[in-house]
């Protein structure tokens, strides 16, 4: 029974000899393959042309590197200004300081207890920070003043008549103009008048 | 009088520096390009037969070779850092080659379908015993082609004469113990299949 198994075994291995020696033989000239004639020469004329052109592109490779940077550095820069947040405007409004002073009258009448308790009282006040209000502008800082803005529908309409109607629109600005005078004479007459009846009473 | 032949002396002294440094850059471009010549002439034939391996087309293997001695000019600077430049250079060209042939397969419709390319396989009439070598050939090139990648790379590269399981495995980057196993695996399916090709025709 073994030899049997033997004997097909060998059987099988001689029937596979062949086809080692075909699969050895296919591989083997799988990758034997010769260049065409001349390969040398020709890789060392393509590394001679390209070494040869390889200093002249570096300047050229530099520079537009260069000018690339300075251009992103550019852009990088007019982007960041333009979308910083706008600054926060802290209106240091003086908040008045809430300080509990006694009438004199009462502090004597009452003698060192209630002057104890308003010295205490106006420590307290000056330790506590009454925080001042914040005011957030609108929009970003713009770097121009008077800020490029689009006029509005009211200024594009007045726009559009002037024009159209250049010398009604003159005219309008000077009447407007006079009655600006006017007005601020006037109040300037009624300031004049209030200040001498002041100084008649005294 | 003494201030112009000291900077007279200081213009020759920077001159002499300049031209020694001149002299010093051109006796090293020469030595590159010595070390160049030397890698084409002793390895120019092994990197071509790396391209042929994975690409089977002769001038695509060529213009792989170029661009291999490419990439090395590009890294003359390093050439003396190189401890075994053959296996760098076999690493090169199969990057590249590897590299190429995906770009290839990309454009063509796929030939990655095992079936098919057995197919092709199995329509090869095998009778003639003269031509019946370079028919196996054949067949074991398809079917090489239908193996899957992990297998066929190792396989295909230990094709080639001048590598050694240990540059294999360099090359791929996996251990030289992987390399032996995944090519007798890769063998193994080869002679089965092979023999299933044989066995349908004889």
């Amino acid at each position: 029974m073994e030899s049997n198994f033997q004997k097909s075994r060998d059987n099988a291995e001689t029937e596979r000899d062949p086809l080692d020696g075909m699969l050895d033989a296919a591989l083997a000239k799988y990758s034997a393959v010769e260049p065409r004639a001349g390969l040398e020469q020709r890789i060392l004329a393509h590394v001679r042309s390209e070494q040869n052109r390889i200093p002249a592109r570096s300047w050229w490779q530099w520079g537009a590197a260069g000018l690339v940077a300075a251009a992103v550095v550019i852009v990088m820069a007019l982007g960041w200004k333009s979308s910083r947040p706008a600054k926060l405007e802290v209106q240091r409004a003086a908040a008045p300081i809430q300080t509990v002073q006694p009438p004199a009258t009462q502090a004597s009448a009452n003698g060192g207890m209630q002057t104890a308790v308003a010295v205490r009282l106006r420590h307290k006040a000056t330790r506590h920070h009454v925080h001042p209000p914040m005011v957030v502008a609108d929009g970003p800082k713009l770097d121009q003043f008077p800020s490029p803005r689009p006029l509005s529908a009211e200024e594009l309409a007045l726009v559009r008549y002037v024009k159209q109607f250049p010398s009604d629109a003159v005219m309008i600005a000077s009447a407007q103009e006079e009655f600006e005078k006017e007005v601020q004479q006037e109040g300037a007459a009624r300031r004049q008048a209030t200040s001498n009846s002041v100084e008649e009473e005294r | 009088m003494v201030a112009g032949e000291a900077i007279l002396s200081s213009a020759s002294a920077i001159d002499r520096g300049k031209n020694e440094a001149s002299e010093a850059e051109r006796s090293r471009a020469e030595a590159n390009d010595q070390a160049i010549a030397a890698l084409v002439g002793e390895h120019s034939r092994l990197v071509y037969r790396i391209a042929y391996a994975a690409l089977r087309q002769h001038q695509d293997a060529e213009d792989v070779t170029q661009e291999v001695f490419l990439r090395v000019l590009r890294y003359r600077s390093k050439l003396a850092e190189v401890e075994d430049p053959k296996t760098w250079l076999a690493r090169i060209a199969w990057r590249v080659a590897v590299e190429r042939s995906r770009k290839r397969r990309a454009g063509e419709s796929s030939i990655e379908n095992e079936s098919a390319a057995l197919d092709v396989a199995a329509s090869d009439p095998i009778g003639d015993a003269t031509v019946e070598q370079a028919q196996v050939a054949a067949i074991v090139e398809t079917l090489i082609r239908a193996l899957p990648e992990k297998l066929r790379q190792p396989l295909i590269l230990s094709t080639i004469e001048e590598m050694s399981p240990r540059e294999v495995a360099a090359v791929l980057g996996i251990k030289e113990s992987a390399v032996r196993s995944r090519v007798f695996r890769a063998r193994k399916i080869l002679k089965e299949r092979l023999a299933e090709r044989v066995g349908s025709r004889g």
